[in-house]
């Protein structure tokens, strides 16, 4: 605002000059930074009634930087208000998928589901699917189920793992082995504890 | 005051050229007419509308397209307000559930709705080709095109936030794979995904905000965005292809937009609307088994006809190609924004031929494509 006014001083003057045209200056002088608005419109109105000719020029620029202040204001004002919007709208945090002791229990499968090698479910931890299995020397395998190509969740299907979506297809050890999946499946650590299964991340050593 | 009040005419002089449309003076309807325009002067909001004409010819029924899409629009308008009656965001599916089974012509109501968005995008594409191959996006027009483009957007934007809503198994994988798509693109992909998601994963969570962009924020856009469309197609009138500018001012021939081709559509929607009854009857949209986020995707599982072709392509670009698809998949859009300022003269000149050629490769290769998708 200040920088407008500075500026609209130094260039009306000489005009006022050389027009002779009487302008409520000494007001503009004294006015505060706030006034300089109406005493700009109060000017503007002097001078259109006097002549429409070059005279009106610097009224215009007057004008054009009054409305390019309150665009800047808006803009301001605009932003300011963005930001509990965008708080408002940004994405939860997503909850931690293991409990303190760094497991989680396997929903929607049980222990009978993969009593057998060869036997295995489609089930989920968290908010995310999983797949558990025995394999063939009895070890129960987990994997999360969300293929890494587009995001569905992959089917156990005895000797394989597959996407209905887009036709991927895993080995029972959770490679990518046909189709568009880029990454293999993230393997988990599955147990079971008191007839309930769990799985907790590979890298850590299970408390079962 | 009262001296300025005075000096404003209480009633506008009608123009004569028009007072033959009114009728009789002494008729009720006359009068009423006179009275409304001697106190609202629209006489030259009227005349913005009648400038408009429509070339006949044979191939005239391309310029029914607009009008289609504004019928099926209200159609979405009408059944989606219906649906919003007992539709609840909080618990999707059960309320959709109950629309479908217990609202008496629930199931009716919510088919309509789904065989009008899709024949509104069939009809965007046909509205889109048949503009593309008469070249109307030449200019002076580049700018009704680059608006019909917007349009053609946010129709593909209401198809995918409607699909979300009754947050069965298919709407469940179809919203996961678009916005696992839409988080792979470099930069701000993974927070536009998470905007959009409003969580780390698609959840109720997401389904608030489809609700709030599929009957807010895109019927306000696009009823905006129809009224510019509509506004410049209106200042401009309708183009006028290269084959009809050729003929002998005695061989063009015109009809009236207002009112003698808007009443020749008029049969067109009316078929239209029988064609929705008939979708809905014979081919009722299902509600799948309720979303379940642990669950396998369903064998057999496929997007809708429009998609098929992305579909496919997500199909053909595996692991790090993927990015190459998306890109070649962006290309079809940022070119037909671009189109109107490469292809410029009228008559079309060699490259204008050669946009027109490249044009009919993509339709063939868009078709081929869905049509592969489909067989898949």
């Amino acid at each position: 605002m200040s920088k407008a006014k500075k500026r609209t001083r130094v260039e009306r003057s000489p005009v006022e000059a050389e027009e002779g045209i009487e302008l409520p200056a000494p007001e503009q002088e004294k006015a505060p930074e706030v006034a300089s608005a109406e005493a700009t419109s109060s000017q503007k109105s002097a001078l259109a009634e006097a002549s429409e000719d070059a005279s009106a020029e610097p009224v215009m620029k007057d004008r054009r930087r009054f409305l390019a202040a309150m665009g800047g204001l808006g803009l301001a004002w605009c932003a300011g208000a963005m930001y509990p919007v965008y708080k408002f709208l940004a994405p939860k945090a997503a909850e931690p998928l293991f409990d303190e002791e760094g497991k989680a229990v396997v929903e929607k499968i049980t222990p009978a589901d993969v009593a057998q090698p060869g036997m295995g479910k489609n089930g989920g931890y968290g908010s995310r699917g999983v797949i558990v299995y025995r394999d063939a020397s009895g070890n129960l395998r987990a994997f999360d189920s969300k293929c890494t190509h587009a995001g569905c969740n992959v089917a156990f299907k005895t000797t394989e793992f597959y996407c209905a979506c887009h036709g991927g297809v895993y080995d029972l050890n959770g490679k990518n082995v046909s189709g568009p999946p880029p990454e293999p499946l993230p393997e988990l650590r599955a147990f079971e504890r008191d007839g309930i299964l769990y799985v907790s991340p590979m890298g850590e050593e299970g408390r079962s | 005051m009262a001296k300025k009040q005075a000096e404003i005419p209480d009633f506008a002089p009608i123009p004569e050229e028009l007072e033959a449309h009114l009728g009789e003076p002494s008729t009720v309807t006359g009068k009423a007419a006179r009275a409304l325009l001697h106190r609202y002067p629209v006489w030259p909001v009227l005349k913005f509308f009648a400038h408009k004409r429509v070339p006949q010819y044979r191939h005239s029924y391309w310029y029914m397209m607009g009008g289609m899409l504004l019928f099926f629009f209200g159609i979405q308008v009408v059944t989606g307000i219906l649906l919003m009656v007992y539709y609840q965001p909080g618990s999707p599916w059960a309320s959709v559930n109950y629309i479908v089974n217990e609202v008496p012509y629930g199931a009716l109501i919510r088919s309509i709705h789904h065989w009008s968005a899709n024949l509104m995008v069939l009809t965007v594409f046909l509205h889109l080709f048949s503009t593309f191959f008469m070249k109307a996006y030449r200019r002076p027009r580049e700018l009704t095109w680059i608006t019909g483009l917007g349009l053609a957007g946010l129709t593909m934007l209401f198809g995918f936030s409607g699909y979300l809503l009754p947050w069965d198994e298919l709407a469940f994988f179809a919203v996961r794979i678009g916005i696992s798509e839409l988080e792979k693109l470099p930069l701000l992909g993974e927070w536009a995904a998470g905007i959009a998601r409003g969580g780390s994963d698609v959840s109720q969570e997401t389904i608030g905000r489809f609700y709030a962009l599929h009957v807010m924020v895109l019927p306000l856009s696009v009823m905006g965005l129809i009224g510019l469309h509509l506004l410049l197609v209106q200042i401009q009138g309708v183009s006028e292809p290269d084959g009809f500018r050729k003929l002998p001012a005695s061989q063009r021939k015109y009809r009236n937009f207002f009112s003698d081709f808007l009443i020749a559509e008029i049969p067109v929607w009316l078929m239209m609307g029988a064609l929705l009854v008939l979708l809905s009857a014979l081919m009722p949209r299902e509600l799948g088994t309720e979303a379940d986020v642990f669950a396998a995707a369903p064998d057999g599982i496929k997007p809708e006809w429009y998609l098929l072709a992305p579909y496919q392509g997500l199909k053909l670009f595996p692991g790090s190609l993927e990015l190459l698809g998306m890109l070649v998949m962006g290309l079809v859009p940022m070119a037909l924004v671009v189109v109107p300022f490469i292809d410029r003269q009228i008559p079309a000149d060699a490259r204008g031929r050669l946009v027109t050629k490249i044009g009919v490769l993509g339709l063939i290769g868009f078709v081929l494509i869905t049509a592969w998708g489909f067989f898949s």
